[in-house]
């Protein structure tokens, strides 16, 4: 048996790859002129990169240019967004060389399990608030940060607003926007763990409420559903490397739900100790209108889904050999509603099938999982190749 | 920020980039390597802001505890977007990132015996090269405790892989 180091040394995934920045130079140029706070936009980034495989996975399907022909005249298509091209979807579309890449074409089924009747469910047409900096004071002032939001941006991005005391308050004005709280200024705290509180810690029942208590007072016109609490204890860190602060907190995420549907949107809250807010953060959108665009069926949908993985490998010229083909039996299907931009910049929340099936791995473990499709009737959805037409209602 | 300020970065982001980069692609599941770039950002992003808090001592094990909690808000932000997790993340039952990734069965096994935090402390000694000094910076605890972790932390990695192999 070989040292115990060096078989674990063999087996490091970064082994024999190091990292290699393309511009050094460039990158450092680029960070040391960015403004303050401009980190935020990578996240987005990186959200939005996600939310382009998502439109790219449930829409490829639906070919190029569905019109709409009589059906009802009264709903136009909806133009979306273009998604095709992003990092993140070529990504899932042919996924780069590496073992922690799933990679198999999948061919689902849903036989008697899934319905052949299209149900019902409203799309809903977002009205995102019109002054950020007003919104941002409106909800800072919710949390007890009152001051004078700044444009930390310059671009009206992103808003910030700051209380003598430390607290924080951050509105990012990209696509749905989004709030944060944070009882102190935003700091780096390297060290979180899952070991047992510090300190004594509020009721999974006041947490709830408390959140309940602060989206009244935001007025905002969804509501939140299916609560997942845990625990976690940060420790922040001094210049010197030693330990400064170290906290527990009870912590809450709940799905953002929509006449009892649930969204993409997630609502989370902090409270640590005396039942002190710690932090907090969620969406920022009002309900403008809704529609009732006809849907297809969950078993029509599985259709697509089948589509949306030949088009995803036949379309693939990178990919050395055939993925392997994974038979997948779908046995189950819900709605949730889900964001998407159009064409017009207008944002959306979209009924999506998320179907729930079982399969047997390319190692023979049984597994399930979860896969999404978009569940408008394809005749009412318009992908453009183009950014600069709209129909929208 | 002056000169001084902008050659000191300059000089953290040529010494330390790639280890930082190695560290993140060890770490990078469920996102993808189409990400790795970005995250790289993001982390010298934070250094550059918080630059008066690097430790002159300890500027590695500092950017890895930053790039760790990088990697953090990133999968926060992914599995905020679950409805991609069709095509990027693995089913329920699945094995670790980290598991996915070793093909030694026996090291595997014992890797998978350990808890979140052994397992961490043993990766980031054996993978990042962290010793006990950077590990008790880079978990905001004294070189000593960290020895301390360490040591148990190996010691059951041992044990249990005694169990694992096959005579």
């Amino acid at each position: 048996m070989s040292d115990v180091d060096d078989r674990l040394a063999a087996l490091d995934p970064a082994a024999g790859q190091p990292y290699e920045h393309r511009n050094l130079d460039a990158l450092i140029s680029r960070i040391t002129t960015e403004p303050r706070r401009a980190a935020r936009r990578l996240w987005r980034n990186i959200e939005i990169k996600i939310a382009g495989t998502l439109v790219v996975g449930s829409l490829i399907a639906a070919s190029t240019i569905a019109l709409v022909q009589g059906a009802a005249p009264t709903l136009p298509a909806l133009a979306m967004q273009k998604a095709a091209g992003t990092k993140f979807a070529v990504a899932a579309q042919a996924p780069e060389a590496g073992p922690m890449q799933p990679y198999a074409e999948y061919v689902f089924s849903g036989g008697l399990a899934l319905s052949t009747r299209a149900p019902h469910s409203p799309s809903y047409r977002l009205a995102i608030p019109g002054d950020a900096s007003q919104e941002a004071g409106h909800l800072a002032g919710v949390f007890g940060v009152d001051a004078t939001p700044l444009n930390s941006n310059g671009d009206g991005s992103d808003w910030l607003v700051k209380s003598e005391s430390g607290a924080a308050f951050d509105y990012e004005n990209t696509g749905v926007p989004q709030w944060y709280f944070s009882s102190t200024s935003p700091a780096i705290a390297p060290a979180m763990s899952s070991s047992a509180p510090v300190n004594p810690l509020p009721s999974e029942a006041t947490v709830a409420a408390d959140a309940q208590r602060y989206l009244a007072q935001m007025g905002f016109s969804y509501g939140l559903s299916s609560p997942n609490f845990s625990t976690s204890t940060t420790s922040s860190v001094a210049a010197n490397g030693t330990s400064q602060l170290t906290s527990s907190t009870e912590d809450v995420v709940f799905d953002v739900n929509v006449d009892g549907v649930a969204t993409d949107q997630t609502v989370s809250f902090s409270v640590g100790e005396d039942n002190v807010l710690a932090h907090a953060s969620g969406p920022a959108f009002h309900l403008d209108k809704s529609y009732g665009y006809p849907l297809e069926s969950p078993a029509a949908g599985v259709r697509q889904l089948n589509a949306a993985q030949k088009t995803k490998f036949s379309s693939s010229n990178s990919v050395a050999s055939p993925p392997p083909v994974i038979d997948v039996a779908l046995s189950h299907d819900s709605i949730t509603l889900q964001t998407y931009e159009l064409t017009d910049a207008t944002w959306w929340l979209l009924p999506v099938y998320r179907y729930r099936g079982a399969y047997s791995g390319t190692s023979g473990v049984a597994s399930t999982g979860t896969w999404d499709q978009l569940a408008i009737d394809p005749t009412y959805v318009q992908i453009n190749n183009t950014s600069t037409s709209a129909s929208t209602p | 920020m002056g000169s001084r300020d902008e050659d000191r970065f300059a000089r953290l982001v040529h010494e330390h980039s790639s280890a930082v980069g190695s560290y993140l692609r060890r770490r990078l599941y469920p996102l993808t390597t189409s990400d790795l770039d970005d995250l790289v950002e993001e982390t010298l992003i934070v250094v550059w802001r918080r630059l008066d808090s690097v430790p002159d001592d300890a500027e590695l094990p500092w950017m890895l505890g930053v790039a760790r909690n990088v990697l953090r808000n990133a999968r926060r932000s992914k599995n905020r977007r679950s409805n991609v997790e069709a095509t990027l993340t693995p089913p329920e039952n699945a094995a670790s990132a980290e598991d996915s990734v070793v093909a030694d069965t026996s090291v595997r096994g014992a890797l998978a015996g350990l808890n979140d935090d052994e397992r961490e402390i043993v990766l980031l000694h054996a993978w990042d090269g962290l010793d006990t000094h950077a590990l008790g910076v880079y978990f905001s605890i004294s070189t000593n405790a960290a020895a301390v972790r360490l040591s148990r932390a190996q010691s059951r990695f041992r044990e249990l892989l005694s169990t694992t192999e096959v005579h």
